[in-house]
């Protein structure tokens, strides 16, 4: 074998061996964009300082016992407050980004949440909103818990109310001549039945049940905004805001995107310069994440199709 | 020993009839596995490349990834070469496995070239996707035209023969795969 063959083979292999070494670099140096790795303040793997949690509220919050594991849009009450347990124990975890992007959910749904995240900065956390398109109702509702609240300009907020439907199915099920027999043990057993509109008295009992979940509600704003109850009147009727409006009636503190509230939790905590980003999914769940975004969300709907119920929500209609 | 792997690995790119020779002679183990887990580490690099991932997930990607791919590689080295001499034997050559076996390691050689092309196709912008593709085809030809120097070797057979064994089976797994496919696809369709 001679020098030139020699050089060739030498250059082949360094050059393979490098492109190994700047393959591994690319792959795994953060992007400086994007959700999951939001900030270019990420550290490497051993890293212990101290950082930000980002935690996702994506789609209608209900307490789910078929959600799914790997999609966002999927997740369950359960799992969002199980993550914020995760950053209260995790002691790198200074500060806490909700990024909400939810119409709202099921009442229980949504204050077990808000609770969680009540509990987290009682343990002397920092908790920032940042609302991405929507961020209404539920959504709202769990925003009143924390420290501030930062939206884009344009995201739809508000629609602070409760409502509860319920179909009357009784003139269809004449037409076709489906009859439903109620065997029940109280007067009031089968209110709400798809089969028989509400009677006067039906109604009234839900409209307290209602009006409850909305005196909560409100409770929450004026405890959350510091309003007094005619301002937190005026802004719960159930209208919706843009993020700038909403900035304007002091609904929100700050108009802004995740990286403006990842800064603003940071600077809340009192982390000096770019905060790291502590990413609570576990590696799999992301890698589900990343498999599931190319699968249509109609086939994931079907997999995790709510049944219709009657609750009470905190809903954006 | 240096000089032995350096210029076996020499001849398997410029000569690789020769490469085959020295191969079946020798008998280099070690080359081999080095071989086979560079080749393996720089396909799996290559191919996180090619994905849209970086930060702590390219990190769990790349971990798991070395980790699964080396292990099915290893998995499909030994099911590729016993299915090929299964292939021959129904054609009526005679050879020895455990020497195509160390063939085909030698024949995944190509692939330690998938991360720097996998960097270069990178850098061609919004088209890198169709050069990772492109520099991938061509890879996989150069590895299945030494496939299939190294069954020609192995059972002393003719050409004509070696292309048999060598893509009879893959022609199988090929109408394999298509039919799981479709059943896949159906099942979903009815989900």
């Amino acid at each position: 074998m001679d020098k030139k063959e020699k050089i060739i083979v030498g250059i082949i292999l360094a050059s393979c061996f490098l492109s190994i070494l700047i393959g591994v670099v690319l792959v795994i140096k953060p992007s400086g964009h994007g959700e999951l790795t939001a900030g270019s303040g990420e550290k490497g793997l051993l890293s212990r300082s101290p950082g930000v949690a980002v935690i996702y509220i994506y789609g209608p919050l209900y307490v789910s016992d078929n959600d799914v594991y790997w999609n966002r849009m999927m997740r369950g009450s359960d799992r969002i407050v199980e993550q914020l347990k995760k950053a209260e124990n995790n002691s790198d975890i200074k500060a806490v980004v909700l990024r909400i992007n939810s119409p709202g959910g099921s009442v229980g749904a949504v204050q077990e949440v808000y609770n969680a995240v009540k509990k987290l900065r009682e343990g002397g956390r920092k908790v920032v909103v940042s609302m991405g398109d929507v961020c209404a109702s539920g959504g709202y509702y769990i925003s009143c818990a924390c420290d501030r609240l930062v939206a884009n300009p344009g995201a739809i907020t508000g629609s602070i109310g409760v409502i509860m439907k319920v179909s009357n199915l009784e003139g269809l099920f004449r037409k076709v001549g489906v009859e439903i027999e109620v065997i029940k043990s109280g007067k009031y057993k089968d209110m709400g039945s798809v089969s028989r509109g509400m009677t006067n008295e039906e109604r009234k009992l839900v409209q307290e049940v209602i009006n409850d979940a909305y005196d909560q509600f409100l409770g929450v704003v004026i405890e959350g905004r510091g309003f007094d109850e005619k301002k937190a009147g005026e802004v719960s009727q159930g209208q919706i805001f843009t993020g700038r409006q909403a900035k304007e009636l002091g609904l929100v503190d700050e108009t802004g995107d995740l990286k403006d509230s990842i800064r603003i939790a940071g600077e809340l905590a009192g982390i000096e310069g770019e905060p790291r980003i502590i990413d609570l999914d576990k590696p799999m769940m992301r890698f589900f994440d990343f498999v599931m975004d190319s699968v249509p969300t109609e086939l994931v709907k079907r997999v995790v199709n709510e049944k219709s119920r009657v609750r009470l929500e905190y809903m954006l209609q | 020993m240096i000089e032995y792997f350096s210029k076996t690995f020499y001849n398997l790119i410029v000569r690789p009839r020769d490469a085959m020779e020295e191969v079946s002679r020798g008998k280099p183990w070690v080359l081999v596995f080095m071989i086979f887990v560079g080749a393996h580490v720089s396909r799996i690099i290559g191919g996180a490349l090619s994905l849209p991932i970086s930060g702590g997930f390219g990190r769990a990607v790349m971990v798991f990834g070395l980790g699964f791919g080396i292990a099915a590689g290893l998995l499909n080295w030994i099911v590729v070469s016993g299915v090929f001499h299964l292939s021959a034997e129904l054609w009526k050559v005679k050879g020895n496995a455990g020497e195509l076996f160390m063939m085909l390691g030698v024949c995944m050689a190509p692939g330690l070239f998938v991360a720097p092309l996998s960097i270069i196709a990178r850098g061609m912008g919004g088209a890198s996707l169709f050069f990772y593709s492109l520099f991938i085809l061509g890879i996989n030809v150069w590895m299945a035209v030494l496939s299939i120097m190294a069954i020609k070797k192995v059972y002393s057979c003719s050409m004509e023969k070696a292309l048999r064994i060598f893509f009879v089976p893959l022609f199988f797994v090929f109408v394999v795969s298509m039919f799981l496919t479709v059943v896949i696809v159906l099942v979903i369709a009815a989900v």
